[in-house]
């Protein structure tokens, strides 16, 4: 796990692209290795099984997502890993330009002291993009800033909800939490959640 | 007093003396009383001065609060259609005009909008005024660009103000500085009400000469003496009834007025203190509500024609009423256009070319204030469990809310016109049939709009927050949840067979399914999507009362619920907001956030009293959640709410719940896509039977309004700890995606069945269960 971790921070380092659609990676790290016979198709494509009656489903712009990563323990690394790599990357890279304002003068204004304001800003980020773990992180950190230990770890722990597919989003997040306990004074929290922050 | 004559001398000498005695006696007596007076007049003068003072400095109306709507944000990629924003800016009262040049006018062509906004002060910043481009490209922004070609990342346009809370009298009113008032308010004021202002001390000795003799000439009593300065003390400080003594203080204290303060001070108190209208029970004082009231704009934008109409109104709101009396507010309009020519503040040509030109007044009903009184009754409860009503109808705060106007709209027309197909359809049987509904966002549990009735904008019966009625079916999802909680799964299998409770009473509980059958056994999923009552009967015993009671208060149920059996089928009544609550913490992945339809309460000057925060509090594990997530999308692909999708695109995921009362009382529906939850009741005030169920009735509204919102489709991201598997559904065993009958299902790892079928057969896979596949697209 861990070892899968590294290396999907280490592609991104190096900046790996892949070609693709414009989806966000799913992982799911806590799977145990493909458990049986019938192992799932690649991931990204859809399971070409013939479609009748009933509902159809038309995806309009994006493909569906079903399960990814994984395989990368089983030969086929490179691919599915610049595959995860690319939609990280581009995932940070498609934030709006809107929130991504939003979020800098939100860190200003938390900067100097201004806790209501930047809550407000955020606030409007996060109505323009409620998906963007990255407007939780901001939130929490500025509830944390003003001492609402509760709080800034709820968001924080809805901001890792949102970034399933994106190791360094968890990894922040998860470093966030242990922060968070740390300054509330939970030290086993704080522990268990930077080895969770490990794993990514 | 009368003097008598002395009968003799000695009397009269005596009286002589008396009589001296008496004269200096009564001169004595004239000269204390004319200290006295002196005296009781000086004080008086003195304690009308300092009435004068006191009132003129200190706070001189109660300012109701304002309560505003959510400003339009917008930005590169926001959904939003040209007529969307178009109608955003006419409830704002922009002007659509050929070039747009100046603060509050549009410029509007098929895939472009040129717009000049006026700016606001946020509490979190301004917002300057800006005249920009925006080009649309299908429903969405595609560039935002400045006057000068710069692209804008972020622009918002100014909250509609949606209403306000008022004193007992109803007065209401915008403050206005003199510097914001048109030249020509201030030349038609004076043209017309008190030509001398500038040049008499409170009084005017020759405007009362000149009102007499226009009056003698014309032998009617046709004009007032009375200065600008008059008016404003009769109003301001004196009370309408027409007393002597009220008509004496008059002068003495228009005079200290005059004495103490700058002509423009008081011409500016008089902008905002003249009573200009009457709009139900609300009295309309002062030139900057007036101009919003009757032209839908901030006094700085009027034209000369328009401004004229507002000076006219002064002799007499009512009888001058533009609305119901045009013709006569015409004449009136152009007279005061007469004067203006008259005293050389306009030319010839200026003046004849606004008394062409029509009143321009906006329809009453247009008027965005008094449009959500639904909406507002939230806001209002809300306040008052903080605010004393003094504080909310006079210190002018400003509260902004989250009421989003195009989403009312949306809302708003689909329950109505779903109403009015159900009457047309059933006839009889569907009259008097009413409705609620609640939308929110669920990625912020913010309230976007509320429905309280079909009448929407009656003030009565707030059916959204107050119709608490059995929630049938809608209560479900929380046994099946505490059910995956005790360690089901979605493949296991439940008993659908007939159910016999005996409670402590004596009463026996013997529910049904809604086609009167039972289904043997079948997965739990479908127990769900299909909406088996005896089966769910079955589960929730099986799992206890208590636990289905404990999970509806994690979702966010405030009461405690009544532990009977019945409980399980949703006998426990509920409003729609109360609804929206438990839905919205399954929509949002087991974190349950307050629903909030204020955001910030702030003062007059701007600075934050309250604020209501994103409170978030994970209640369900997402894991567990993601199960229900998937059960009630199967309520929409393939069980109760089939309906949805013979009118909504099958691209478009969403999921949901229908719910029926018992004996058909109750009609419900709550769904969520990926930005908009929906909760919507119809039902009858008399608690009468209606002529169909949920999926009959309440569906359709919910459809109708989704069709039209067309919101982001429900994604949810892959959350850890649950993986897929083909399971068969007879048999609750693993299978093959190869074979017929088999259906992906999640599972928590580990809890997947253990055995497997072999069908032994490589034929295509007859059904299809693709659906849930968009559900893990990402934006």
């Amino acid at each position: 796990m861990r070892k899968l971790g590294l290396l999907a921070c280490t592609l991104i380092l190096t900046g790996c692209v892949g070609g693709g659609k414009n989806i966000a990676p799913i992982e799911d790290r806590s799977r145990p290795v493909v458990p049986r016979a019938q192992v799932p198709p690649p991931s990204g494509s859809i399971i070409n099984a013939p479609v009748e009656s009933g509902v159809t489903v038309n995806a309009i712009d994006h493909q569906p997502v079903q399960q990814v990563t994984q395989r990368a323990q089983s030969g086929t690394e490179s691919t599915n890993d610049s595959w995860v790599t690319a939609r990280a990357a581009e995932r940070e890279h498609r934030v709006n330009p809107a929130v991504v304002a939003l979020l800098d003068s939100a860190r200003t204004q938390a900067r100097s002291g201004s806790y209501s304001a930047a809550a407000s800003t955020l606030e409007r980020a996060q109505r323009i993009a409620p998906r963007e773990p990255e407007v939780y992180y901001e939130m929490s950190r500025v509830r944390m800033k003003a001492g609402d230990w509760q709080q800034a770890e709820q968001l924080a722990l809805k901001g890792v909800q949102l970034s399933a597919g994106s190791a360094p989003m968890m990894k922040k997040l998860w470093n966030l939490i242990a922060d968070i306990r740390d300054d509330a004074g939970d030290r086993t929290g704080a522990q268990r959640a930077r080895i969770k922050a490990r794993r990514y | 007093m009368t003097k008598k004559r002395a009968p003799n001398s000695r009397r009269r000498r005596s009286k002589a003396i008396k009589k001296r005695s008496f004269l200096s006696r009564f001169g004595g007596i004239l000269l204390k009383l004319t200290l006295v007076l002196m005296v009781v007049g000086g004080i008086g003068l003195i304690y009308l001065d300092a009435q004068v003072r006191d009132k003129f400095e200190g706070k001189r109306w109660a300012l109701p609060a304002k309560v505003y709507a959510r400003p339009l944000e917008l930005y590169v990629g926001q959904k939003l259609s040209v007529s969307d924003l178009k109608r955003e800016l006419q409830g704002l009262g922009y002007a659509s005009v050929k070039k747009s040049t100046r603060p509050g006018t549009m410029e509007v062509a098929r895939t472009r909008v040129r717009v000049f906004t006026r700016g606001f002060f946020f509490p979190d910043g301004e917002e300057p005024q800006r005249h920009m481009l925006i080009s649309f490209k299908g429903n969405s922004i595609s560039s935002i660009r400045s006057a000068s070609g710069q692209p804008v990342s972020l622009a918002r346009l100014e909250p509609v103000l949606i209403g306000g809370i008022y004193t007992k009298e109803n007065e209401d009113r915008d403050l206005i500085r003199l510097d914001q008032a048109p030249d020509s308010l201030r030349q038609a004021l004076i043209a017309v009400e008190d030509r001398d202002f500038y040049d008499h001390a409170g009084v005017s000795v020759r405007g009362i000469a000149r009102a007499m003799w226009v009056n003698v000439r014309s032998g009617r009593f046709a004009q007032g003496g009375s200065t600008l300065t008059q008016q404003l003390v009769k109003n301001f400080y004196l009370t309408s009834d027409r007393t002597l003594a009220r008509k004496l203080l008059e002068i003495p204290m228009a005079l200290l007025l005059d004495a103490h303060y700058e002509k423009d001070e008081i011409l500016e108190a008089y902008l905002n203190e003249v009573y200009l209208g009457q709009s139900g029970a609300r009295a309309v004082h002062g030139f900057g509500l007036a101009s919003q009231y009757y032209f839908a704009r901030p006094i700085h934008e009027l034209q000369l024609h328009q401004v004229a109409l507002l000076v006219g109104l002064v002799k007499g709101p009512s009888f001058y009423d533009p609305r119901r009396n045009p013709e006569r507010s015409k004449k009136r309009r152009n007279l005061v256009l007469r004067l203006l020519a008259d005293g050389g503040d306009i030319t010839e040509a200026e003046m004849l070319k606004a008394q062409k030109l029509p009143l321009g007044v906006v329809k009453q009903q247009s008027l965005l204030k008094g449009a959500y009184p639904a909406y507002l009754d939230l806001v209002k409860r809300q306040l008052r469990e903080e605010y004393p009503e003094e504080a909310l109808s006079s210190e002018g705060l400003r509260v902004f809310t989250s009421l989003d106007p195009t989403v009312q709209a949306r809302a708003e027309t689909a329950l109505v016109k779903t109403v009015s197909r159900l009457q047309k359809r059933f006839g009889q049987r569907a009259d008097r049939l009413q409705g609620g509904m609640v939308v929110t966002d669920p990625q912020t549990a913010e309230v976007l709009a509320v429905v309280g009735g079909k009448n929407t904008r009656y003030q009565g019966f707030n059916r959204a927050l107050d119709a608490r009625r059995p929630i049938g079916s809608l209560v479900k999802p929380a046994v099946f949840l505490a059910a995956l909680e005790e360690g089901y799964t979605l493949a296991s299998l439940l008993d659908d067979a007939p159910i016999r409770v005996e409670m402590e009473d004596g009463q026996i509980w013997e529910p049904r399914n809604f086609d009167k059958k039972s289904h043997g056994q079948v997965a739990l999923h479908r127990s769900l999507s299909n909406s088996y009552n005896l089966s769910t009967a079955q589960l929730g015993m099986s799992i206890g009362l208590d636990n289905v009671a404990e999970m509806l208060k994690r979702l966010g149920m405030e009461r405690d619920p009544k532990r009977y059996p019945s409980l399980l089928l949703g006998a426990e009544s509920m409003t729609p907001f109360e609804v929206a609550t438990l839905y919205q913490t399954i929509a949002a992945n087991g974190f349950r956030m307050p629903m909030r339809a204020i955001r910030l309460v702030t003062t007059s000057e701007g600075e934050e009293l309250s604020r209501y925060p994103l409170e978030v509090d994970q209640a369900v594990s997402a894991s567990q959640m993601h199960l229900i997530q998937y059960a009630l999308q199967e309520v929409v692909r393939e069980g109760t709410a089939r309906y949805v999708y013979s009118q909504l695109p099958a691209s478009l995921n969403v999921a949901g719940k229908t719910g029926t009362s018992n004996g058909q009382r109750d009609s419900w529906f709550a769904g969520f896509a990926g930005n908009r939850l929906a909760v919507v009741w119809l039902g009858r005030d008399d608690n009468s039977k209606l002529p169909f169920t949920g999926s009959g009735g309440a569906l359709r509204a919910w459809t109708e309004y989704i069709r039209r919102e067309q919101p982001e489709p429900f994604l949810a991201a892959y959350p850890e700890g649950v993986e897929y598997h083909w399971v068969d559904e007879k048999s609750g065993y693993l299978s093959d995606e190869l074979c017929e009958g088999a259906q992906q299902v999640p599972f928590i790892v580990g809890t997947e069945p253990k055995d497997e079928v072999d069908c032994g057969q490589r034929d295509p896979v007859q059904r299809s269960f693709r659906w849930f596949q968009q559900w893990f697209r990402q934006e």
